[in-house]
């Protein structure tokens, strides 16, 4: 797009998704069905990207294998595709993003960690994204470590602690609050103590106007069986003692994106699920287990 | 006074760890700036600086994303080298330095990597790796050649 153009067009708003495709755990392709799996992801991201319009896609569990493949894909679109893959202690990032390059471009990546003990954690992956009219967002994608080991309990705390230091820090000097998108697979439902009381994100979007240093998570509202339909949750545990569905992913956003300011949450956006990807999830012979959660942000009336 | 006295003696008892933690934090960080020094034949040394930035030049951290962010500066502490056997010597920054209300976790940040250290040993291994990467390299080798 030309300079022209791109001082003229104006961004109404920006669609964002992440998906945990359960395609390569710790980055690592899956032995059996692999071509198989990766089949139903490239058919699931081509409807999230076409169908939903979605701007900006981080997935996790992906190997760099099936980023080369992903690139080849959309190689000839107006789609840009960019993997996150480092050791870090006994796992990995494995993460990758694909988004509109025709609407927005990364400026700077940021991998946040935390060691102690003689282990190391990934806390999330940072990236500071450019849309064509000049906005600038700070999205940080994290899958932390799972629930299956429990020693992991005291680490999610602890990573949601760095994380939101990192993001107070961003505060400027003389007060600036910077437009903050965090997504991913938490192993964490919104009411426990590291997405609430570590992280700080409320439910309640006035407090969250109110104090700027909380986070809103409107993933809340996707909680309770009573609205929801066949699902409830982003994870499906099929051993679940109590419930087979958790809430494990979900958007937060910044307070300067709830306040009205410049840009807001869309809260009719904030959906979970596909119909393709619930089918995948539910059936016993696959071992995909996470939806997809979606969510867009829009400009604030009067904005230019 | 019965309702403040737990409090009072969590806040001396807080105040004791992070001057523990504070102290440890301080005898690595001499530990790392005495063998920069002896490494270099004593040309380099390494200090904590206040910084600001409003211009946005620094190439990485958390100052450089502030800034990009939110258009203005930030105030910030950094670990910087410059060869002291030089007259005007520059200075270059290796890494940003935040030490946490009670001294752990500390976080250094430099192009890319913010890694937070919960302990000694995680303050040793991350401040190793930071010198090992080729941009540490070429700042040491630069400012030794002068």
């Amino acid at each position: 797009m030309d300079a022209n153009c791109m001082e003229q067009a104006k961004l109404d708003n920006l669609k964002f998704c992440w998906w945990n495709t359960s395609l390569s755990p710790s980055g690592k392709a899956r032995k059996q069905s692999e071509g198989e799996s990766y089949q139903c992801v490239d058919l699931v991201i081509r409807e999230i990207l076409s169908f939903r319009a979605v701007d900006f896609l981080a997935i996790g569990e992906v190997s760099e294998n099936d980023v080369e493949l992903l690139k080849k894909t959309f190689n000839t679109t107006q789609f840009d595709v960019v993997g996150c893959h480092e050791s870090v202690g006994r796992g990995s990032f494995s993460q990758a993003y694909i988004y509109n390059g025709n609407k927005l471009r990364i400026l700077k990546t940021d991998q946040i960690t935390w060691a102690v003990a003689g282990r190391k954690y990934r806390a999330g992956h940072s990236l500071v994204i450019e849309c064509f009219d000049g906005s600038r967002f700070l999205v940080i994608v994290s899958h932390w470590p799972s629930k299956s080991q429990s020693e992991n309990d005291a680490v999610r705390p602890q990573l949601a602690s760095i994380l939101r230091n990192y993001c107070i820090d961003l505060t400027s000097s003389d007060g600036g609050q910077a437009h903050v998108i965090l997504m991913g697979d938490y192993n964490s439902e919104p009411f426990e103590p590291p997405i609430s009381d570590m992280l700080m994100a409320s439910r309640d979007k006035t407090r969250v106007t109110q104090k700027h240093d909380l986070f809103y998570n409107p993933y809340w509202n996707k909680l309770g069986m009573s609205e929801c339909s066949r699902y409830c949750g982003s994870y499906y545990h099929k051993n679940g003692l109590l419930s087979q569905w958790r809430l494990f992913d979900q958007i937060l956003f910044s307070s300067s994106l709830v306040n009205g300011d410049k840009w807001s949450v869309d809260e009719k956006s904030i959906n979970i699920g596909l119909e393709t990807v619930y089918k995948l999830v539910s059936d016993k012979k696959t071992h995909f287990d996470h939806l997809p959660v979606f969510a867009i942000i829009e400009r604030c009336h009067g904005e230019l | 006074m019965e309702n403040f006295k737990e409090a009072f003696e969590q806040g001396i008892k807080h105040a004791n760890e992070t001057a523990e933690n504070e102290k440890e934090i301080n005898q690595v960080l001499e530990e790392f700036t005495t063998s920069i020094s002896q490494l270099s034949d004593g040309k380099l040394t390494v200090t904590v600086e206040p910084k600001f930035d409003p211009q946005n030049n620094s190439p990485f951290g958390l100052a450089a994303t502030a800034a990009l962010l939110t258009n203005t500066g930030r105030h910030y502490e950094a670990l910087v080298v410059k060869n002291s056997t030089v007259e005007d010597s520059p200075e270059e920054e290796l890494c940003e330095w935040k030490l946490s209300e009670k001294g752990y976790p500390v976080r250094i940040s430099y192009q890319g990597s913010s890694p937070s250290c919960g302990d000694k040993q995680a303050l040793v291994e991350c401040l190793a790796e930071l010198i090992s990467k080729p941009r540490s390299g070429k700042i040491f080798k630069k400012l030794m050649d002068l």
